[in-house]
């Protein structure tokens, strides 16, 4: 018996897990106090976030590799 | 002092501040110690990454080869999930409902959210049967996003983890700024990166931005704890008992339950070792065991629909699986961790003065986040020792798993790292939030007693009045 494969993923991940960021985000930009400096840096923040992320795991996997004689 | 209850919001910001002045002789034992077994832990990754996890565990491959293709470590990854999602929501909950009472725990709650998270990640790495490869799950994310479950889990785990990061970082800007002069010297470039450009007009504003960060975080646990980790289960389809519409509320339970015992646990090792008695006062414990309380009673009413449901008349294979499921003694041990703790606590609330006691709290506390792992490690072999359907069936009749000896140190190994993640950081940050006003007041007493900007200055004798262990 096979499995029907069923795209609802961007759905699931942008539609509905990505909701509280997005009102997050729109919270940021139109509650007081204005200051758009202090947006920017959390962006900022959560880039280089990402970026560690990214760059941590591309570092782990070349490590590992070094004790996998597969 | 009474220790039931903190007689003022404010805390002694240098009593908050020894542990980052001071080292005792039992932290560098303690440290010590947990260094033998990080040695134990590597030596076993090694051992597993050399021969293979399939040759070291027994654990099957999906689709390749038969056997139960998951176990610890995959039930430990779900735990630490869950464990993650309730110490940020405590966090979370202080600054959005304003419960200031609770302050004391909050960063601990969030460090614990930190570490918690990063060892659900290596419990996944260390399943994998290519973990060299991990990096494939990023480069192939775009393919395997429409179409696979696990590909939401690391999407919505590592966004959780850039918020988390996000929230710590932004609330100790304006503390770690205040504090530079009283803060150890050996980190001065981590504090440069957390206060990067700041300036004391931004605090405003700043708070306002944590206060969305909470909301989000706040609304993404039962999203993620309840969301895409139990859809993990349910939608790949593999066995009958991961099925449910209530398996999303069930497990957001569990987690919670545990997330709140490691707070406890957590918050009783800090107060104990500085003597934070005032600060981390009674009051805050007995709330926590009120919580507590409730949440294992929810845990075993989750459990009882789940047996009755799949025991009276259910589709036979579910049935099949509940009679399998009733046949464990790990289950019975689930039941027994619950009910004790349940006894307990309510016990603990109905005569606080006769039963409430911080020992046994803390023993209960670990009763159930070893329940509540015991639980989830069942839930995702159990189905899997006897399949029912493909892509199962296709691979192996029945199946068994016990956890190897391997097994058991790599997923020791990640409490021990979260106590070492622990221990380094009392050395790094102030473990409990001060306030605008509380570093007013060291301004103040740093001026009084140190007139120089010292970085390194000596406690003296007024700095607690508890022992203190550093």
């Amino acid at each position: 018996m096979g499995h029907e494969t069923i795209q609802i993923g961007l759905y699931v991940i942008f539609g509905i897990i990505m909701l509280p960021v997005y009102v997050m985000i729109l919270g940021w930009f139109l509650g007081k106090p204005r200051d758009f400096r202090s947006i920017a840096m959390t962006f900022g923040y959560m880039i280089a976030f990402v970026a560690a992320l990214v760059v941590g795991l591309a570092v782990l996997g070349a490590v590992i590799s070094f004790f996998t004689p597969y | 002092m009474s220790t039931d209850e903190r007689t003022t919001d404010e805390i002694d910001p240098q009593r908050v501040l020894h542990p980052l002045k001071n080292t005792s002789r039992r932290y560098y034992l303690l440290l010590a110690l947990l260094t033998v077994g990080l040695l134990i832990f590597l030596e076993a990754w090694i051992h597993q990454l050399t021969y293979g996890v399939s040759a070291v565990t027994g654990i099957g491959d999906w689709g390749i080869h038969g056997e139960v293709p998951w176990g610890l470590y995959i039930g430990a990854f779900v735990w630490w999930i869950g464990v993650a999602h309730g110490g940020i929501a405590i966090s979370a909950a202080v600054r959005v409902i304003d419960l200031e009472r609770y302050r004391p725990i909050a960063r601990i709650a969030e460090v614990l959210t930190v570490l918690a998270l990063g060892m659900a990640a290596l419990n996944i790495v260390l399943s994998m049967g290519r973990p060299d490869r991990v990096f494939n799950t990023i480069t192939q994310w775009p393919f395997t996003v429409h179409h696979s479950p696990l590909a939401w889990d690391i999407a919505v785990i590592s966004l959780y983890l850039v918020l988390t990061l996000t929230y710590m970082t932004l609330s100790l800007r304006a503390e770690i700024s205040r504090l530079n002069t009283h803060l150890p010297k050996w980190f001065k470039p981590l504090y440069a990166l957390i206060t990067l450009g700041y300036r004391p007009e931004e605090d405003e504003k700043v708070e306002h931005i944590l206060w969305w960060l909470a909301v989000a975080i706040l609304a993404l646990v039962p999203l993620l704890s309840g969301g895409v980790v139990p859809w993990l289960f349910s939608l790949i389809a593999a066995q009958p008992a991961w099925y449910g519409a209530a398996a999303g509320a069930a497990m957001l339970t569990e987690s919670i339950t545990s997330a709140l015992a490691l707070v406890v646990i957590m918050a009783a090792v800090f107060r104990y070792a500085y003597g934070w008695d005032d600060i981390i006062d009674d009051g805050i414990f007995r709330d926590m065991t009120i919580i507590l309380a409730f949440l294992a009673l929810a845990t075993i009413w989750f459990t009882m629909h789940d047996v009755l449901t799949g025991f009276y008349i259910a589709p036979a294979n579910i049935a099949a699986l509940t009679e399998g499921l009733l046949g464990l003694s790990y289950f019975w041990l689930a039941v027994g961790g619950l009910v004790i703790s349940v006894v307990v606590l309510f016990g603990m609330i109905g005569w606080p003065d006769h039963l409430f006691n911080l020992p046994v709290l803390v023993g209960i506390s670990g009763l159930l986040a070893i329940t509540i792992l015991n639980k989830k490690v069942m839930f995702v072999v159990e189905g899997l020792m006897y399949p029912t359907q493909p892509p199962l069936t296709n691979l192996y009749p029945t199946g068994g798993y016990s956890p190897s000896l391997v097994e058991w140190l790599l997923f020791l190994g990640t409490i021990l790292l979260v106590a070492l993640g622990f221990l380094f950081i009392t050395k790094i940050i102030p473990m409990v939030e001060l306030t605008e006003e509380e570093l007013k007041t060291m301004d103040t007493t740093t001026e009084h007693r140190h007139p120089a900007t010292s970085t390194d200055s000596e406690p003296t004798d007024t700095d607690s009045g508890q022992t203190e262990v550093g």
